[in-house]
């Protein structure tokens, strides 16, 4: 092996080393939430928003084509400055995305399994839901509207 | 190597897949963490307490609700199996039998309370006061559900806690052994312990080993193969 090759395999192997150490301590050391997948679970069929409590939430998604059903059909909802919500999220067809801009959540819809992530609205203002993995004719029109008030 | 590495990730996911059903708790994030102390529950008997009324004595805490039909009754009828063989209920520790569920009320939990013949006294039947206090307490013990119905999806655990309500330990699924139980409030009452900082380094170091172990391998298998071609 070429002396050259050698340091680059080298040096690659240690940034991939202290890349994998960083995220490992991103999610262990800083205590960042992380997105679980809830595999043993017989996926919800609606979509459904569920108050627990003041500004405590459970956030049911079914991502369908070509929309996200949040509340038994609705593709809008409205909820408190504040709130925290438990958000799963599945889809009826097929594979979709999940992104709630301005928040860190992007979880992928997929038939067969709900993902989760918590999500806390602290800045009232318009989220916008908007699917990011490609579903077919009708995927640029699917987004949806979480208004925090 | 293609085949090893699979393998070796494998055992590693094995190690660190702690939790049960549902979303389970994030250790990390909880333990050595302190349970607010002003939380008010009511117990069956309808009498209101706070949390730090009963420092002074481990704290087992056992989420469930009242409604449930498959996991919650196992968890109680294990701990009813196995709590007497490692103390008294009152005496040597507390024993809380909680619902999580916002929608149970005293009635439910008074049901639960006389359907499973529990004291309620060293060991109480409790619902939070106020749906408030009910989460900030779930939070505290990283505790998550799923609504599907009228049923919940939620990891089958019971936690304990330090006399001055540390979070300490959690016990997984639905089945609690003597042995781990009788360790875990040993752990509780701080007679053995794990530094608390260094326990969710533990992966790392884990993680650490797997990878030096892998590259090791890569060298060694490496150095194998260049050595038989040599001759050749």
């Amino acid at each position: 092996m070429d002396r050259a090759e050698k340091t680059g395999l080298t040096f690659a192997i240690i940034l991939l080393l202290v890349f994998f150490s960083l995220i490992v301590y991103a999610a262990k050391g800083l205590k960042i939430d992380i997105p679980t997948c809830v595999t043993d679970v017989e996926p919800f069929q609606e979509g459904k928003l569920i108050k627990h409590g003041e500004k405590r939430y459970e956030l049911h998604i079914l991502a369908r084509m070509w929309f996200f059903d949040f509340n038994k059909g609705a593709t809008e909802i409205k909820i408190p400055a504040g709130s925290t919500v438990d958000i799963f999220v599945t889809s009826k067809d097929v594979v979709h995305g999940v992104h709630i801009q301005g928040t860190d959540f992007n979880i992928m819809a997929i038939p067969g399994t709900v993902g989760y992530m918590r999500v806390k609205f602290e800045k009232p203002g318009v989220y916008h839901v908007v699917c990011h993995e490609f579903c077919g004719v009708g995927h640029h029109a699917m987004q949806g509207k979480i208004i925090v008030e | 190597m293609i085949f090893l590495l699979p393998f070796l990730f494998f055992i590693n996911f094995l190690f660190a897949q702690t939790g049960s059903t549902g979303i389970p708790p994030n250790e990390a994030k909880t333990l050595g963490t302190y349970v607010p102390g002003d939380i008010t529950l009511v117990d069956s008997y309808s009498n209101e307490f706070k949390l730090e009324d009963l420092k002074g004595k481990p704290i087992i805490i056992s989420p469930i609700y009242t409604t449930c039909r498959a996991a919650c009754p196992l968890i109680t009828k294990s701990l009813i199996k196995v709590i007497p063989k490692v103390g008294i209920p009152g005496k040597d520790f507390w024993v809380l039998t909680l619902t999580f569920d916002p929608k149970d009320s005293l009635e439910n939990i008074k049901k639960f309370q006389r359907e499973y013949k529990i004291d309620g006294k060293g060991w109480k039947v409790v619902m939070a006061k106020t749906k408030k206090d009910l989460f900030r307490l779930l939070d505290a013990i990283d505790f998550r559900f799923m609504t599907a119905g009228n049923d919940y999806i939620h990891p089958n655990l019971i936690v304990l806690l330090s006399p001055n309500l540390q979070i300490k330990s959690y016990l997984y699924g639905v089945n609690y052994d003597y042995l781990e139980l009788l360790n875990a409030l040993r752990i509780a009452k701080g007679e053995i312990a794990l530094p608390e900082g260094f326990r969710s380094y533990l992966f790392i170091i884990g993680m650490v080993g797997v990878v030096a172990t892998t590259i090791y391998l890569m060298y060694i298998l490496n150095r194998i193969l260049q050595r038989r071609k040599k001759p050749a």
